[in-house]
């Protein structure tokens, strides 16, 4: 008993890491950009392909690489900006089928030019050894993919809560109008928003891949992660993310390990359903970015 | 005068005897002689989503067959064309291209992806349209409901052959190569990882068939285990499909003192995060063996990242393959240098495309029911099985199917070599040939641990 208690904590911790590590770009862009990004699970995909492409197809240093995807994937999220985001900013529906086709298209591109078949994988891992704690064991990889996440998001407080860059984005979050009428540049702190946003899910995919299959179709989980503790989390709070994703990360792992581990995904989806017919709003007291 | 008449009537009939004799005979209009008859060609379709690596794969050996057949001369000195058509795994369409297929484009023998949904919408299309347009049908599909048909209503159904075991067979005598070798290496305890699809009921829940020739009865996977191995079962999961965290199962595994882990896999199950996920996880040293999906490719050690060091799996790919028939390694060449792999499907198209060549050769003609009865009565060379396998006619419920039993396994050694460890002495009770017999021995088989210590990072 003790020992699948073991397994409880650390896993809550493990699958609360990935969780917010996923989410953590998307909170942002509903928080600071009201939008819901149907394009976010492109990101995954354009550091980790974009890395593979500029290491074996272009033969350059695999450093050089990983940082020449970031600017791809900030290249090609300003074109998305420029070209979707701001021209259907006002009609919604529009606005999300318009991000979802572009990710659609970035995934059967990939596809077609890497299926599965090439065998596509990213040497990233940090550590191969599996992790004690308490009787309950993991793999290292993927304490390291949590405590990275745990960084980059109190890396990102800092940044909201202690640069004027990050005054703004909550100044923004909290009224858009008054934010206009102080004079914010929308069109650059939106574009810089979406640039800030893109770069954890960039990261947690490359330190995910040595324990997750890489293939044209691994933006779709991860989104969903991003979704569902957004969502719990009261789309584009960023406290309300980082609780909901620790809930979400207990569901995982008593389902996980005491319940039945086919039920996890369904487990958690249940769990939002329910908190937010009593809290429509989310877990969130307030909806702005922090 | 009367003299010089008669010379001068003489003399005229003498001129037109000459001018008749010095004349062409006339020619005489040549009757047309019977042009050589147009040999048409026998129109062979295949039903696949390109999408999908493993159905790609399949078209491609199936053209790679059918080049090979046109280079020796064709069926009975005719061609054989090739078509493609794109279901996109999508049952409205791929019915909708079974129509053209057999009714415009007059394919005579068609090729179906093995996805059960697709295969009972089609084979009640083609009982509609066999009357009229005689064909055949062949799919991978596992869902016995199909060849249950024809058992039930033969003359009906007669058209659809099934290249796979039906689903009770396929949960029951194949795994059963896993879990000898199981208790060869000494495990007693198993985890037994079953992916939850249609497909695999029968070794989740347990099944019983009834069909005009003989029932089935087969109980859960759990349960006839330890009937009829002796093994412990102590810990069965479900897996979902698109499921990507499977550590829960692998750390339970591990905790309840599982010595071998068998997972129940297709397509539809990431076994390459679960790999990778194995490799690190407290699991790690619990033998594992998988059943379908890209484990059976030679890329999944690069797939892994080298983690697969230690697995088991059905296979079939690469140059080092056993040869169960002298084509066996050729058509895997042949895929590899296209860049594919070749996991069982392959081998199983590859070779229908032969059975259907040698059939036709047979009867002689294109007469349908002729080819049908003279593919139930064949025994035939497959690159991948023992013709007892692959026998259709078995007048049990494994009617119109392959039938179930010992397979090659292998296992990812050093650098991703794969390494046969089927027992010899189960192959030879399969009826593989001796080559087969002499490159797969148990003894090479080493623990994760082992190969972790020895092989060079």
């Amino acid at each position: 008993m003790l020992d699948v208690l073991a397994y409880i904590f650390l896993y809550t911790f493990i699958f609360g890491c990935l969780f917010l590590g996923t989410a953590l770009g998307f909170t942002i862009i509903t928080g600071v950009l009201r939008v819901f990004h149907l394009g976010y699970g492109m990101t995954f995909l354009i550091v980790a392909y974009g890395t593979w492409a500029f290491w074996k197809d272009f033969g350059l240093d695999f450093l050089i690489s990983i940082l020449l995807s970031f600017l791809l994937l900030t290249v090609i999220t300003v074109a998305t900006y420029k070209l979707v985001i701001s021209k259907f900013f006002e009609v919604e529906d529009y606005l999300l089928a318009a991000l979802l086709s572009v990710f659609i298209i970035i995934e059967e591109l990939i596809s077609h030019i890497y299926p599965e078949i090439v065998g596509v994988y990213l040497p990233t891992s940090v550590t191969k050894e599996t992790v004690s704690i308490a009787g309950a064991s993991a793999p290292g990889q993927l304490v390291v993919v949590a405590v990275v996440s745990i960084l980059v998001t109190f890396l990102y407080l800092q940044l909201l809560t202690r640069t004027k860059i990050g005054l703004i984005m909550r100044a923004i979050s909290q009224n858009i109008f008054a934010s206009k009428l102080m004079g914010v540049n929308f069109d650059r702190m939106f574009i810089l928003a979406l640039i800030l946003a893109s770069i954890p899910p960039g990261i947690i995919i490359l330190l995910l891949t040595p324990v997750w299959a890489l293939n044209p179709f691994i933006g779709w989980p991860l989104f969903t992660y991003a979704i569902l503790a957004t969502v719990l989390g009261g789309l584009g709070n960023l406290k309300g993310t980082i609780t909901a994703s620790f809930i979400l990360g207990l569901v995982f792992a008593v389902t996980g390990f005491v319940i039945n581990p086919r039920m996890m995904t369904l487990t958690a989806l249940v769990v939002v359903i329910i908190v937010l017919i009593f809290k429509p709003r989310g877990l969130a007291r307030a909806e702005t970015i922090w | 005068m009367f003299k010089k008449h008669v010379i001068g009537i003489v003399s005229v009939l003498i001129m037109a005897i000459a001018l008749l004799g010095c004349a062409q005979p006339p020619t005489a209009t040549p009757t047309p002689t019977p042009k050589p008859e147009a040999k048409e060609p026998i129109v062979i379709c295949a039903l696949f989503d390109p999408r999908v690596p493993v159905l790609k794969a399949n078209v491609e050996v199936i053209k790679v067959a059918v080049d090979e057949i046109n280079s020796a001369g064709g069926i009975l000195g005719r061609k054989v064309e090739f078509i493609h058509e794109d279901t996109q795994r999508k049952v409205d369409i791929a019915v909708s291209a079974y129509r053209s297929a057999v009714v415009e484009k007059k394919c005579k023998f068609v090729f179906l992806e093995g996805v059960s949904e697709e295969a009972l919408a089609i084979i009640e299309e083609g009982a509609k349209l066999y009357p009229s347009y005689p064909h055949l049908v062949i799919s991978s599909q596992a869902a016995v409901g199909t060849t249950l048909k024809v058992m039930q209503d033969y003359d009906k159904y007669k058209f659809y052959f099934r290249n796979l075991p039906p689903d009770p067979d396929l949960n029951y005598n194949t795994p059963k190569t896993h879990f000898a070798i199981a208790k060869a290496i000494g495990a007693k305890k198993v985890a037994l990882l079953l992916e939850e699809a249609a497909w695999t009921e029968c070794a989740r829940k347990g099944c019983t068939v009834d069909t005009p020739y003989g029932k089935i009865e087969i109980k859960a996977m759990k349960d006839w285990v330890p009937a009829e191995f002796g093994l412990e079962v102590v810990y069965v999961a479900n897996i979902a499909v698109g499921q990507k965290d499977f550590l829960p199962m692998l750390e339970e595994s591990a905790r309840r003192g599982a010595e071998y882990i068998f997972v129940l896999s297709s397509w539809y199950t990431d076994t390459i995060t679960m790999t990778k996920q194995w490799a690190e996880s407290g699991a790690k040293n619990i033998p594992i063996g998988f059943f379908g999906g890209p484990n059976q490719w030679g890329v999944f050690y690069n797939l892994t990242g080298g983690k697969a060091l230690g697995t088991m799996s059905i296979f079939y790919d690469t140059p080092d393959v056993p040869p169960v028939t002298p084509k066996t390694k050729e058509v895997v060449k042949k895929l590899n240098a296209m860049g594919l792999a070749a996991d069982m499907s392959v081998h199983y198209y590859y070779s229908e495309v032969y059975r259907i060549k040698q059939a036709i050769e047979k009867v002689g003609s294109l007469e349908m029911d002729k080819i049908i009865k003279a593919i139930e009565e064949m025994q035939f060379e497959h690159t991948a099985l023992p013709s007892k396998y692959v026998y259709f006619g078995y007048r049990n419920p494994n009617f119109h199917s392959y039938t179930g039993g010992y397979v090659l396994v292998a296992q990812f050694q050093c650098n991703g070599k794969p390494v046969w460890i089927t027992p010899s002495e189960l192959l030879k009770e399969a009826g593989y040939g001796e080559d087969v017999q002499k490159v797969s021995d148990i003894k090479l088989y080493k623990s994760p641990e082992e190969l972790r210590k020895s092989c060079p990072s």
